[in-house]
């Protein structure tokens, strides 16, 4: 540390003119010769290496140390976040069978992989499919969220703990739990359905898909909803009600708007979850890009039964995940629109 | 005409009646779904792999010798497809017929777990079914081993036909060998010791400068146990389950896995790995796999040898018609697996000697299928001899009479075919897994323990002793199991 | 808003109008609890018909003998057999649940199989160890993005990235990272002295890399959740602790945690259960032999191949038992909040 501890002040200005006391009333300095002849400062800049004038700098202008601290931060993290996918990146250019020693550069440079998703599986297909499945869940989950997230966060009703843990038990199953009485209950004919389906199941139907990812997924919105609808302070409700808004109305125009953080979070991270999602996609459909397939079934079909097209792979996920970066790019706007400054004039 | 709060619009500027209507039709849409999506008439639906559906092209080949043979020209084949490995188009199967859907049809099954949909009743009993003729050529011509596996256990019957084996083989670069001064004339037909395989393989690496002697695969998975491991053990006259005669009937079995054949294979297989250094080493074994093999499967193992790094490779037959494709054809040979002990040395009988592997894939018939009829003629027009070689001829895929292979013209047909000698000897030693209903989990104990052993993580006694305990244990626990 | 609401229910609506209307009316007048039971039905009937049916299925299940071969499932009723069988590792599973025996000296537990084969502390060392790193530097992604500054919706959108990725590739990228040829992950980590040559195989060495795998893709999550908590306090708050001269430290302390402890306790909460039943990513990177997990024994028991669905249904309800008694630390906390849940 600098030999010269010491407070910022503005103009050197001191207690008694001496330059020995620091504001607080402390020393200053603790030279050898008690100061008298380095009093101020910026005299004794010329003894500090570089380090101790940063160090100085910074204790006389801490904006500085946290504008440093959150560049280096940010910077980690950038890299941290982003390495990876420049790997996969990598990966993707790489020629098949080349696969060796990818540090920065591929193995190799072959674009073309990035068309060759597309003549090797009809991927756009699986992408479509995808979307679609995740869009439907996203909207039922936060329709159906969204009612539950206002009856647990703003309303006060018997049984409202017990049916919140209920609520919560089911994330605590793998999903594993709910496949075998599902199998049955989608594969088991319903006369109701066999105009629209032949077999009059809904396997092979998106619905086989949509229905049970909502409802693993539900738990987690309700949750997120319920903490960020019950931090509306019920002034801005009822100034609402007083105006002759329905109750519903209330939800959908004063709480969803001035929770848009929390419910653009729950969207994007439902969708994202839901397009992802592997485990009812495989089970729940036979595979073929025309019987709903999602994304994953066509990642997945770059693998043969013994070889592994990595840069293939690799690059179906990068293309994958285009819409989903999309998606984020937009959501993320609503996501800090943070409550209006002045909106609660309690 | 509407009111005004209809028109106010949310957040996302769009309209809410607007916005509301497109999310219900997405919704319902998404979740009602589309029309139905049956098979045309006439069609026969099967679920097989990738490879399998392009042979089977509307317009090929194998379509046409199939009507040849036989099938009715109003029937096709369309095969559905999904993820290609193994272990997820058994899981595929098992839920497909677990909820008794109708499609698809046929399934493609892999010959190492056919048994157990036998014995859970999800397949069709083809002795009801299939001609006397086709029937007889099974039971007469058919590689013995294969059939094995597509019979029920108990009663004998026949379940599924064989489409093709496969057979674990030791492919090598011949090129190598005969740089170093050896004459490999007699190297597809005559197995040699493994003691041999280990001297040449570091020869032939120091004389060439690659990497690796060997590659084979042993990480811990399936194919530790069904193939490589067993294959390695079989060679030296060891079984699990005490020699041939009880593979496939699980209970109350013998367990022989913690016998000195055994042990004496997972040393060699240490000593292959670590060389005399390894304190379980075998004398007169050289060091000639890298630690990675491990960490290998199938694929892992080949990269070196395709990228022309490896002396000796362990591996199914589709990687040297993979290496003929690179335009390394001249410079690859297939041999027999070399063996530990000879055939009248072993401890049970049909064991020692060179053995291989035995995989490849059967065809079921759904039971809850609406077109058995359809799908029979298809099973009976894929046992005629033509659409076996026609099959042979566009994938490579062994025939299940093996003996045909002695007539092809490798020129005309593939250069797997040029290994006929070989892959014939493989055939007649093909030692198939023992695949029980409860061979999944006794496979996974095995190939935790022989991975274990082989990284050095415990000593083979070790863990063959624990390996015997936990195959006793599961014998006993199936065997109480009360069954009508 | 009143003169719109007067004239739908005035003179010229058409019959829509009014019979939408009836309902409306009828639905202002429940009382609260009505109103709220009313608002939990669409989501309890989904619930009810993909989740608790399909649960009370499976325990019914999980008390039935297995039956491997045969046309039927399964066999008798024999009520919890299976439970004990799974807890003492008497079960056709390769996986180990826990493998634990009590021993008469210090530490007084004995484990018959290193800690890392058994699926029970492989589960909970994963989540408390991942959940701990997520959060910490999902704060701190958090605090970035909750700045001003340009370019800061790309940082955004870099940060949220990896939480896009599915599962398989997170998997595949880490797998490739320390397979022997392909990537640099292995010589790297051997040239620090931290792993094996084979990390892959190795039960420890793959736990952390499934460790790492999984921060970098989770800690997304906890920063989204914990941005948008920040982003919800009112920056009000803040101008006014700053002219009364309160400290960075002093604020962060004093308004920034206690209001966005909510989201910070949901995204944990979450996060804990989510670690607890990790699976694919174990699958697609090291596999389930390397590093068991509670749902990789589900599944195995599953969909192994052998038909033991008896003792799959009591694994998965043991799993359940296991991440509720652990996060029933989250729900005591919750009761502290400023939410106010209880």
């Amino acid at each position: 540390m600098s030999p010269n501890d010491h407070e910022p002040t503005d103009d050197g200005a001191d207690r008694d003119g001496s330059g020995r006391y620091r504001p607080d009333g402390g020393p200053r300095s603790r030279l050898a010769d008690g100061g008298t002849a380095l009093g101020r400062a910026e005299d004794a800049e010329i003894e500090r290496g570089p380090f101790s004038r940063w160090v100085d700098r910074s204790i006389q202008n801490p904006q500085r140390v946290y504008r440093a601290m959150f560049y280096v931060a940010a910077i980690f993290f950038l890299f941290t976040t982003l390495f990876p996918f420049y790997w996969l990146l990598m990966v993707a250019l790489t020629p098949e069978g080349q696969l060796q020693d990818i540090v920065f550069t591929p193995n190799g440079f072959n674009p073309g992989a990035f068309v060759e998703v597309f003549q090797t599986l009809p991927f756009h297909w699986y992408m479509f499919n995808s979307f679609v499945i995740a869009t439907a869940s996203t909207v039922l989950v936060l329709v159906v969220a969204s009612l539950a997230g206002y009856a647990f966060g703003r309303l006060e009703f018997p049984g409202k703990t017990p049916m919140m843990l209920l609520v919560l038990l089911v994330s605590f199953f793998p999903p594993a739990a709910f496949f075998i009485p599902l199998n049955d209950l989608f594969n088991t004919p319903v006369s109701v359905l066999e105009p629209v389906m032949s077999d009059g199941t809904l396997y092979n139907t998106p619905g086989a898909m949509v229905m049970p990812i909502s409802a693993i997924f539900m738990p987690l919105a309700i949750f997120i909803l319920t903490t960020f609808y019950a931090q509306i302070p019920d002034g801005l409700e009822d100034a609402a009600r007083v105006e002759g808004t329905t109750r519903l109305g209330a939800l959908f125009r004063v709480i969803i708007p001035l929770s848009a953080p929390g419910v653009a979070t729950a969207g994007v991270l439902t969708f994202i979850a839901v397009y992802n999602e592997f485990f009812f996609s495989f089970l729940m459909t036979d595979g073929q890009p025309e019987n709903w397939a999602p994304i994953l079934e066509g990642i997945l079909g770059y693998q043969g039964q013994y070889e592994i097209l990595f840069n293939l792979m690799a690059a179906s996920s990068i293309i994958g995940v285009l819409p989903v970066a999309i998606l984020v790019i937009v959501a993320q706007e609503k996501i800090v629109s943070g409550l209006t400054a002045g909106a609660l004039k309690e | 005409m509407v009111p005004d709060r209809c028109e106010r619009t949310t957040s996302l500027g769009v309209s809410r009646r607007s916005f509301v209507a497109a999310a219900s039709a997405v919704g319902a849409g998404g979740i009602a779904g589309c029309l139905g999506r049956g098979a045309e008439e006439g069609a026969v639906v099967a679920y097989g792999d990738t490879d399998f559906q392009d042979i089977m092209d509307p317009e090929g080949e194998l379509h046409q010798a199939l009507w040849d043979a036989g099938l009715d020209e109003d029937i096709t084949v369309s095969v559905r497809t999904g993820p290609d490995e193994t272990e997820q188009r058994r899981s595929a199967a098992q839920s497909a017929l677990q909820a008794e859907r109708s499609q698809p049809d046929l399934f493609m099954m892999d010959s190492g777990w056919t048994i157990p949909f036998i014995l859970r009743e999800q397949t069709v009993n083809l002795e009801d079914r299939l001609s006397n003729e086709t029937l007889g050529l099974i039971e007469n011509e058919y590689l013995e081993a294969a059939v094995e596996t597509a019979r029920h256990p108990e009663t004998g019957e026949l379940h599924a036909l064989p489409l093709f084996p496969d057979f674990g083989t030791m492919q090598y670069r011949e090129d190598l060998a005969e740089d170093a001064g050896y004459d490999t004339e007699d190297w597809g037909t005559e197995p040699m010791s493994w003691q041999e395989f280990s001297e040449v393989a570091a020869d032939v690496r120091a004389d060439s400068g690659v990497d690796f002697g060997f590659t084979t695969q042993a990480a811990a998975y399936e194919g530790l146990a069904c193939c490589t491991f067993n294959e390695v053990i079989s060679t030296w006259g060891g079984a699990y389950f005490g020699g041939l005669d009880e593979l496939f009937e699980a209970g109350g079995r013998e367990v022989t896995v913690d016998e000195e054949p055994v042990l004496d294979a997972i040393r060699m297989m240490r000593t292959f790995v670590r060389g005399q250094d390894d304190e379980h080493a075998l004398e007169g074994y050289e060091q000639i796999a890298p630690t990675a093999i491990v960490q290998y499967t199938e694929e892992d193992a080949r990269g070196p040898f395709a990228g022309g790094n490896v002396v000796m490779h362990r591996n199914w037959p589709y990687s040297i018609a993979i290496a003929h494709d690179d335009g390394m054809g001249d410079q690859v040979g297939m041999m027999p697996m070399p063996y530990g002990v000879e055939e009248d040395e072993a401890a049970y009988d049909g064991l020692g000697g060179t053995a291989a592997a035995l995989g490849g894939w059967h065809l079921t018939l759904n039971p809850a299928s609406e077109n058995q009829e359809e799908a029979t003629q298809v099973l009976e027009a894929f046992a005629t001899e033509e659409v076996m070689l026609t099959v042979f001829e566009v994938q490579g895929w062994i025939p299940p009479i093996v003996e045909l292979l002695e007539d092809v013209d490798p020129e005309e047909i593939g250069p797997v075919a040029e290994y006929a000698e070989t892959i014939e000897i493989a055939g007649e030693n093909a030692v198939p897994r023992p695949v029980t209903d409860i061979w999944p989990e006794q496979s996974a104990h095995i190939y935790q323990e022989v991975n274990a052993a082989y990284r050095g993580v415990k000593s083979p006694e070790e863990a063959m002793a624990d390996l015997a305990d936990r195959l006793e244990a599961s014998e006993a626990d199936v065997g109480e199991q009360d069954v009508q | 808003m009143s003169s719109d609401t007067d004239a739908a229910i005035g003179g010229e609506t058409p019959e829509r109008e009014r019979t939408g209307n009836a309902v409306v009316n009828w639905m202002e007048g429940l009382s609260e609890a009505a109103y709220a039971y009313l608002l939990l039905i669409p989501s309890f009937l989904l619930l009810a018909f993909i989740a608790f049916y399909p649960l009370l299925m499976t325990f019914v299940m999980s008390l039935q003998e297995d039956r491997t071969r045969g046309g039927e499932t399964l066999g008798g009723f024999v009520g919890v057999e299976n439970y004990v069988d799974v807890l003492t590792g008497d079960v056709r599973l390769a996986q180990q649940f826990m493998d634990v025996s009590l021993s008469g000296a210090f530490p007084f537990v004995e484990f018959g199989v290193p800690l890392l084969q058994q699926a029970l502390f492989v589960t909970l060392g994963f989540a408390v160890i991942s959940v701990f790193f997520e959060t910490v530097f999902g704060f701190g992604q958090a605090l970035i993005l909750d700045q001003e500054f340009r370019g800061r919706r790309w940082v955004r959108v870099a940060i949220i990235l990896p939480w896009a990725v599915p599962i398989v590739i997170q998997g595949m990228i880490f797998f490739l990272l320390f397979q022997p040829e392909v990537g640099f992950g292995t010589d790297l980590m051997q040239w620090l002295g931290l792993f094996g040559p084979n990390p892959l195989a190795d039960s420890q060495d793959a736990f952390v890399i499934v460790l790492v795998a999984d921060i970098w893709k989770s800690t997304a999550f906890m920063a989204l959740l914990i941005l948008a908590g920040l982003q919800s306090v009112d920056r009000s708050l803040y101008d006014v602790a700053k002219v009364a001269g309160a400290s960075p430290w002093k604020r962060f302390k004093l308004i920034t945690l206690p209001l966005i402890l909510p989201a910070l306790l949901v995204a944990m909460l979450f996060r804990t259960m989510d670690a607890m039943r990790v699976y694919g990513l174990i699958e697609s990177s090291v596999g389930c032999t390397t590093v068991p997990s509670l749902t990789c024994m589900v599944v195995e028991a599953m969909f192994g191949g052998t038909r033991i669905f008896g003792t799959a249904a009591a694994v998965a309800f043991l799993t359940a038992l296991v991440i509720g008694l652990f996060i029933s630390v989250y729900i005591v906390l919750f009761r502290d909040t400023e939410a106010g849940f209880y």
